[in-house]
């Protein structure tokens, strides 16, 4: 399975359609936890859409490592009228800043 | 097990099934005989609930992240000749703890310095049954290749093989259901559990009930990993996420020093 899936995510995620981006994100869990931060990562870094964000995030909270803390923190400012958004980086920040 | 209305037509086959296998025409003879306790029926409406479909090495980049990081972790805290608990919980039809004992075989150069002990466990019978026989099929084999199958198992005709025995038997079976504590209980504690593809169909309740009784069948530090979708993250903030280099896994926290 994250050996099948892995060829079609990087398109998913580039989708036109939002939630075609967001159902790819729960996709990415199936992908080893270094190339699952990779991927989500990058769609991070550029996504305006606040739900696909947060369900990056979501994955992100335990596929991703402290390096992405700053990337989290740049995604909060640019929703800074969504309190969602904003709760689920502070928790995922928090666990990926207890991590081993 | 959670059932919505898009899967009545799963659920009224399967109540069909039962019926005729029961010679009972009315739904209301039926129902009576399920209550009938001493006829057993209950349980044989759960197997025909249950999904069983699995193959050997299935998600084995947890298999990987067993031999390379969670064993090297459990054993850290262990003295050679000491006892590693792994628990396969549902295990099926045996694919999957066969499995791990053939992966640990192959890929972890201390197997003989521990005592492994594998334990399978499922709510459904009939598969435990089928487990501790050992015989598969190609389609549960597809992932093996010919070497290793020539090396753990005896073929029976062009169709089948059978795990070979000093395998079979190191496996112990038991039914368990994973939200009864009293029952997940008596198996004792574990260094690593594989619960996969299991937790997606129960509901939030009973996620959370199992989550809970899963950690408490954990040793303090040991692993539980689940299928690549699900996410404990979602039903319980009782465990640690381990991120290792194959697979995320999750991890009953040590036990405070006071």
């Amino acid at each position: 399975m994250p050996e099948a899936t892995a060829r079609h995510l990087p398109a998913l995620l580039h989708d036109a359609d939002p939630d075609v981006r967001l159902l790819a994100c729960e996709l990415v869990r199936t992908q080893p936890p270094i190339g699952a931060g990779q991927l989500l990562g990058d769609l991070l870094a550029n996504e305006r859409e606040a739900n696909v964000c947060a369900a990056a995030i979501e994955v992100l909270a335990e596929a991703g490592g402290p390096e992405l803390l700053p990337l989290l923190a740049q995604c909060a400012a640019r929703f800074p009228d969504d309190p969602f958004l904003a709760f689920a980086v502070r928790i995922a920040g928090e666990r990926l800043g207890a991590q081993r | 097990m959670v059932f919505t209305e898009a899967k009545r037509y799963f659920v009224e086959r399967r109540i069909m099934e039962r019926m005729a296998a029961t010679s009972t025409l009315r739904f209301s003879d039926y129902f009576a005989h399920l209550r009938d306790e001493t006829r057993g029926e209950v349980e044989q409406l759960i197997n025909a609930f249950t999904v069983n479909e699995t193959y050997f090495y299935r998600e084995d980049h947890q298999l990987e992240c067993l031999s390379k990081d969670l064993l090297r972790e459990r054993a850290s805290v262990k003295s050679p000749g000491d006892t590693i608990r792994i628990w396969s919980a549902p295990c099926s039809t045996g694919e999957e703890p066969y499995s791990i004992a053939i992966w640990l075989l192959e890929n972890w150069a201390q197997v003989d310095a521990y005592n492994i002990e594998i334990v399978g466990s499922d709510i459904d019978t009939r598969v435990l049954e089928a487990a501790a026989d050992g015989v598969f099929g190609k389609r549960a084999l597809m992932r093996l290749s010919p070497e290793l199958i020539g090396r753990y198992f005896h073929a029976l005709d062009d169709e089948r093989w059978q795990i070979l025995d000093d395998l079979r038997l190191s496996v112990r079976y038991s039914r368990v259901n994973l939200i009864e504590s009293r029952e997940t209980r008596i198996e004792g504690k574990f260094d690593v559990i594989f619960c996969r593809n299991v937790l997606i169909y129960f509901d939030d309740e009973s996620r959370r009930v199992a989550a809970e009784n899963l950690y408490d069948s954990l040793l303090p530090g040991g692993y539980i990993c689940l299928g690549h979708t699900e996410s404990m993250s979602r039903i319980s903030p009782l465990f640690d996420v381990c991120r290792f280099s194959d697979a995320i896994v999750y991890r009953r926290p040590q036990e405070k020093k006071p």
